[in-house]
């Protein structure tokens, strides 16, 4: 029953044409930079050429967290391919990040 | 619904948001954040958590969650805004009481030790909040311990569970009830990570237990073979939601289809891996494709075209026609259909309705799933084809179809040869090495008298040959075995133990080898051809001692005639009564001389006598006469004669002595008396008759018997006694021509005689003579001679021979008879003195035999000088140059030696015939 109920919710379409991503962070804390790092590599090796990311630095802009509530940097945020999404932590296991943002392992592939 | 509907949602909305804060406050707990965002009046600020506690208090009254600092001994220290808006209780109050005051009666204990065990690590329960109050709130509290750096304090969380609380039991329910179902399932469930990651399983499996597995990694566990594409279909199955199957081997080597469907919530993508144990299945099928794989390669291969039809029945049941349903490649091979023009058709649009293929046969295959195996000629294909029918199920029925055209055809071909075989009319036989008989033709079944069953297995040589000397002769083996032929004559017996005598031809068959299989032998049965041969053997020797009878009986012709004469002219002069008696003694001897000559001369010429209707009963009486006055008074003598007897055409004197021959016999063979039969019958043989008698004719005979009571022939010369000059008498009572002579002149009649003989008790010749074709009954007496008184009146008679005795006595006679002679002693001196005295030359007489210019020639040079001229020619031989003489048109033939009144006589008829027409006889 639960599997049907997955196999039902709506996920993103498979092959989302484009995705967008606005990252928090704080400064140049190290968390911030991995995060920036590890998302940059992860959107180029798996969506490369269908991606956007707005990175938000709140040392600099503290208001903008209280639009997608951010409360702990980082934070990414997937605007695009709806749902909302949101990953707390640097980004460094990108096993996880992959589901969580619900990159298909096929997405990789795409460039043939 | 609706209710239940948003309560769902939101239990959901509120499960996330637990999960969101638990996250949250994870990753400040694990470094993965190092900044928190804290809002307050004068907006938001961002505080690195490098700094000192001051961003996790703002962050903690930031919390939806009441959150609270204990000491180890549960006071509060520190409390945020939500718990004391939980509580009820002002914030600034909170601080210093006991946790376990929040709670609810009766749950402070709980708390309290809860408390005592998070100083040690961490615990949670859920709790009532409000005590003493009627708007209590069900918590959840999580309680934590804090390091030393942290004041070795208890960090406390309490989340509000009033919203989830009716939820959440439902939901227990029917976890519950799913539980059941996920443990008691046979099949392997398993909940992973979209990572592999187990993390529930139903029971144990891979060597492992339930609890084992969970936290280890489903590639791995399963089979290190299968681990990448295991891991990227798990990834995938959580990511796209689409279920999976896989067959998977695990390190036990057994099979496992996992079913991998997604599964789990909206933030955490999971699997469940439904596992089945399908080694097993997998053998049989394994099994099942391998002997599928091994049938299908041998439908393709068959020779045997195969078909599997569908029976189509009308509405009484009866099969009127059947469907191709499908066909084997070698189908087109036995019929020249390719499948492509056979299948889904129905077999009368293919042949048409009344010519659908062994549709019988099929019908009743289908109807009673009985296999049967058929042979028949299909006339549209023109085949003969073997079916073997067979019904895999009702309603269809299948046929393994083998053209045996070829088969027959040489089936055909053997028969026919068999019955080729059995036409010969040689015995064909077939024997193995070790003489068992194999093969026994229908000639061989007619000659030996054994059916081909009887006579196959039975060993040839006890079969064929008489018990006193079994088997092939030696040489006939040896000869096989060296030159794989023989042939020669073999003594057979058959089956009634009669005698065969058998040409055989016999051939060694080899196989291919080399090695002698069997000996074929052809026999012909040449019995009946050896008796002819030996009889032939015997009349050629007869023929050959007749021809020198003849030459002495010639001889002695000429010795008789002068003295026959001479005692004619000695008779008629006067004389003393003693010289007269001598004469007369002379002229019986030289007359019975002439008789035996005569006799002699029929037998070797198997001369024909005077012919005449006779009745037999006159020859038999004079025999009697001669019988009763001579023969001893001890044998007695019987004759039995019906009136009733045919005639027989026939010559008496010569029936005479056969009979004379024959009762002499029988009268030697009883010395000491006996009885004499001589008896008289009528038969009427049958062509059967005629056909086993060589030399007899299929008409009426007149049976003569003489029987006797007499010592009977010895065995050994029975075949012996028709022999010229065997005799078993003594020398000077014998000449051994009796019975020769007698055979000879009965077969001159066209007759046989027959001789059945006992040793001791006596014998029997039964002389058969064909009947005349004259009225049977007639009985006409042959008349006595005439006595010559007429005499010559002085005509010139012109006398030819070279034998001075018979031309001096001739002569005499005819001048003493009134005529005048002139006697030549050559053909030539004769033609000298026509030439002089044709016109006085009344008759002229000619020998036939004589040297340089014989009988015939000078006849025809005395033509040549007067055509009319009158001829009488004379010679012993009567039928010598019998034709000879009727192109000589002579007149008269006279038969040496002749008697003066004989002469005389024909002198006279030819002198008369003068008046007659000469040129017309």
């Amino acid at each position: 029953m639960a599997a049907q109920h997955a196999q039902r919710a709506p996920g993103p379409p498979p092959r989302a044409s484009r995705w967008a991503f606005r990252l928090y962070v704080a400064g140049q804390s190290p968390r911030s930079s991995a995060a920036v790092r590890n998302l940059t590599a992860l959107c180029e090796q798996h969506l490369s050429g269908r991606y956007s990311i707005q990175v938000i630095d709140l040392l600099k802009e503290p208001e903008l967290a209280t639009k997608d509530q951010i409360v702990a940097v980082p934070t990414l945020v997937r605007r695009l391919p709806p749902p909302l999404r949101r990953i707390i932590g640097d980004l460094s296991d990108t096993e996880k990040v992959l589901v969580g943002l619900e990159i298909q392992g096929g997405e990789k592939g795409e460039n043939r | 619904m609706n209710g239940r509907e948003s309560t769902d949602r939101e239990l959901r909305e509120a499960e996330a948001r637990l999960r969101e804060a638990e996250d949250t406050l994870r990753a400040i707990r694990t470094g993965e954040v190092d900044a928190v965002v804290v809002g307050g009046s004068e907006g938001n600020r961002v505080y690195s958590l490098t700094g000192a506690d001051h961003p996790y208090r703002v962050f903690v009254e930031q919390m939806t969650d009441g959150a609270a600092v204990l000491d180890r001994s549960g006071r509060i220290t520190y409390a945020n805004r939500r718990l004391s808006a939980m509580a009820g209780v002002a914030s600034q109050r909170l601080v210093g009481t006991l946790a376990t005051e929040l709670v609810a009666e009766g749950e402070g204990e709980g708390l309290r030790s809860l408390i005592a065990r998070a100083s040690e690590g961490f615990g949670y329960g859920e709790f009532t909040l409000g005590a003493g109050r009627s708007d209590q709130l069900p918590v959840y509290v999580a309680l934590t311990a804090l390091s030393r750096e942290e004041g070795f304090g208890i960090a406390m969380v309490v989340t509000d569970l009033s919203e989830v609380k009716m939820a959440e039991r439902s939901l227990r329910t029917s976890e519950e009830r799913f539980r059941s179902i996920f443990f008691n399932s046979p099949d392997l469930i398993l909940t992973c990570t979209a990572g592999g990651g187990i993390t529930l399983a139903s029971r144990p499996a891979f060597g492992c237990a339930a609890g084992e597995l969970v936290g280890r990694m489903l590639p791995e566990v399963v089979c290190s073979e299968y681990a990448v594409d295991l891991r990227s279909r798990l990834r995938r199955v959580a990511e796209l939601g689409a279920a999976e199957e896989i067959d998977v081997r695990a390190p036990d080597d057994r099979w496992w289809e996992l079913r991998i469907l997604p599964f789990g919530g909206e933030t955490e993508q999971g699997v469940l891996v439904i596992a089945s144990d399908v080694t097993e299945k997998r053998r049989s099928a394994a099994a099942l494709r391998e002997s599928e794989d091994k049938y299908r390669s041998l439908f393709r291969a068959m020779n045997e075209g195969f078909a599997l039809h569908r029976m189509i029945r009308d509405t009484h049941g009866r099969a009127v026609d059947f469907e191709y349903l499908e066909v084997s490649p070698s189908f087109e091979r036995v019929t020249g259909l390719p499948p492509s023009a056979v299948e889904g058709r129905l077999a009368s649009e293919l042949f048409g309705a009344e010519q659908i293929p062994f549709l019988a046969t099929y019908a009743r295959v289908e109807e009673t799933g009985l296999p049967e195996i058929t042979t028949g000629f299909f006339s549209p294909l023109s085949r003969f084809y073997r079916i073997s029918a067979f019904s895999p199920r009702k309603g269809l029925v299948a046929g393994v179809i083998a053209d045996v055209s070829g088969e027959r055809a040489a089936e055909e071909r053997i028969r026919e040869q068999a019955r080729l075989l059995d036409l010969a009319s040689d015995a064909i036989i077939v024997r193995d090495m070790r003489s068992r008989i194999r093969y026994w033709n229908a000639s061989a079944e007619r000659k030996y008298g054994w059916t081909a069953s009887e006579a196959i297995g039975q060993d040839a040589n006890d079969l064929l040959y008489p018990s006193e000397h079994r088997g092939e002769p030696a040489a006939a083996i040896e000869a096989l075995l060296q030159s794989g032929e023989w042939s020669g004559e073999l003594h057979h017996v058959s089956r009634s133990g009669a005698r065969l005598v058998v040409e055989s031809r016999m051939t060694l068959i080899r196989d291919e080898e080399g090695t002698p299989r069997s000996i074929l032998s052809v026999n012909t049965d040449v019995t009946e051809k050896r008796t002819y041969e030996e009889q032939l053997l015997r009349a050629q020797r007869l023929e050959g001692l007749g021809a020198l009878a003849g030459g002495i009986a010639h001889d002695l012709n000429n010795v008789l005639t002068p003295i026959l004469a001479g005692v004619e002219i000695l008779r008629s002069g006067e004389r003393d009564e003693t010289t007269q008696t001598l004469v007369d003694f002379i002229r019986s001897s030289a007359e019975r001389g002439a008789a035996i000559v005569q006799q002699v001369l029929n037998f070797a010429r198997g001369a024909k006598g005077e012919r005449i209707d006779l009745q037999l009963r006159h020859v038999v009486k004079e025999i009697e006469m001669i019988v009763r006055e001579t023969f001893p008074k001890s044998v007695e003598l019987q004759v039995s004669l019906p009136s009733s007897l045919w005639l027989v055409r026939g010559d008496p004197t010569g029936l005479q002595q056969v009979l004379m021959n024959i009762v002499i016999n029988a009268r030697d063979a009883m010395p000491d008396g006996g009885r004499l039969t001589l008896r008289g019958e009528n038969i009427d043989f049958g062509g059967a008759f005629a056909r086993e008698h060589p030399g007899t004719r299929p008409v009426p005979y007149v049976k003569l018997t003489i029987e006797d009571t007499g010592t009977g022939i010895p065995a050994g010369v029975r075949d012996k006694i028709f022999d010229p000059f065997f005799t078993t008498k003594p020398p000077d009572k014998g000449s051994g021509l009796g019975l020769s002579i007698s055979q000879s002149i009965v077969k001159g009649h066209g007759g046989f005689i027959e001789v059945a003989s006992v040793e001791g008790k006596g014998s029997r010749f039964s002389i058969f003579l064909p009947a005349s074709e004259e009225s049977p009954w007639a009985d006409r007496d042959h008349g006595g001679e005439g006595e010559p008184d007429a005499r010559g009146k002085g005509e010139l008679i012109l006398l030819v021979d070279d034998e001075p005795a018979i031309r001096e006595v001739t002569r005499r006679i005819l001048a003493s008879s009134g005529y005048r002679v002139i006697a030549c002693a050559s053909g030539s001196e004769a033609l000298e003195v026509y030439g002089r005295e044709r016109d006085s030359v009344a008759v002229s007489i000619v020998d036939m035999v004589m040297p340089i210019m014989d009988g015939a020639a000078t006849i025809r040079a005395i033509r040549a000088l007067n055509p009319a001229a009158r001829i009488i020619s004379a010679s012993g031989l009567m039928t010598e140059g019998a034709e000879e003489l009727a192109q000589l048109r002579v007149d008269a033939f006279l038969l040496k030696p002749y008697t003066s009144s004989a002469l005389i006589q024909m002198l006279l008829d030819v002198v008369d015939r003068r008046e007659g027409s000469t040129l017309e006889r």
